[in-house]
């Protein structure tokens, strides 16, 4: 019997790559900023703010959690009179956000 | 339910990649830099100094990764955004030293240039640039073989322009760097305008 001929077994299969799913990465916001990290490496505070159109709270507050699970660092500094925050993507966040993408892609593939 | 919400936000994903992509500049910039660079290669062809050529590229091609490391340092302080994987800086520098240490890359040394320019799009999974840094380094050392020299040559006589009687025909070298160089910034400013009209979309 074809897989996709049985629901039970779809579901089931379905089920496993959920369970792949890593909750600090899947939020959507947080996956948002690991990819805009991923491909640039480092930005400072306002530009991900502008690109994901956030508040400055929501921000932090989703930059802080990614930071509590090592997948990213914080730089704090001053560029001239400019106070500026730099977070930049870590290999922990680079390898997580590859194996959410990884997942999402098995997800939709079912 | 999670079948149901991974295509739009997979969607979503691949919508802010390439607006992230697009804010880094990442093709436009050393295409454009290259370019001129090969444009202004071929003053030493038209004044007399086309020995000084090879030197010209020794030097020329280091300062064209620092001049692009230099621009995308003035980007990230001006709009916050990083240069993303493969540094331009530490190549300029591993490629300046490649060439005071090792002798033999002289000969090679458009083709080097171009190496590590596609070892930079590589690490960048940037198709656009790899092409572009692959022909750079297959046209620069097709140039210092003089194939296009002797193909304009024979081209010029056949038509008349230019009879092999006359001797040497020297403006192909600086003809071939001007056609090559406004390539490389064509190349480059169609990729600025893609780039533009991803980040802004």
């Amino acid at each position: 019997m074809l897989k996709e001929d049985d629901p039970s077994l779809l579901k089931r299969d379905e089920e496993s790559h959920i369970a792949e799913l890593n909750d600090v990465v899947h939020q959507r916001t947080r996956l948002g900023l690991l990819v805009v990290l991923r491909e640039t490496q480092q930005a400072d505070f306002s530009y991900l703010k502008s690109r994901l159109k956030l508040t400055d709270g929501n921000l932090g507050q989703h930059i802080e959690i990614l930071r509590n699970h090592g997948l990213v660092t914080i730089r704090k500094g001053h560029e001239g009179q400019r106070a500026r925050t730099w977070v930049k993507i870590t290999r922990a966040g680079e390898k997580a956000l590859a194996t959410e993408i990884k997942t999402l892609r098995s997800l939709f593939d079912l | 339910m999670a079948t149901s919400n991974s295509e739009p936000m997979l969607d979503d994903v691949g919508r802010l990649r390439k607006s992230a992509w697009a804010d880094r500049r990442p093709s436009s910039v050393p295409l454009i830099i290259f370019g001129g660079l090969a444009i202004l290669s071929a003053a030493f062809e038209l004044s007399d100094l086309s020995m000084w050529r090879l030197v010209y590229w020794l030097i020329a091609g280091p300062t064209g990764f620092l001049l692009s490391a230099a621009w995308y340092k003035h980007r990230r302080l001006a709009t916050g955004v990083g240069a993303g994987r493969g540094s331009y800086m530490k190549t300029g520098v591993v490629l300046l030293i490649s060439f005071a240490l090792v002798i033999p890359l002289w000969v090679i040394a458009l083709p080097t240039i171009g190496f590590a320019l596609l070892v930079i799009a590589v690490r960048q999974h940037n198709m656009y640039l790899a092409i572009c840094a692959t022909f750079f380094g297959v046209i620069g050392f097709l140039v210092s073989i003089f194939t296009f020299d002797n193909e304009l040559y024979r081209l010029a006589n056949y038509f008349g322009f230019f009879k092999s009687a006359d001797g040497y025909f020297s403006g192909a070298t600086a003809i071939v760097d001007v056609l090559w160089g406004l390539l490389m910034v064509a190349t480059g400013l169609i990729a600025l305008k893609r780039e533009v009209r991803v980040s802004n979309a």
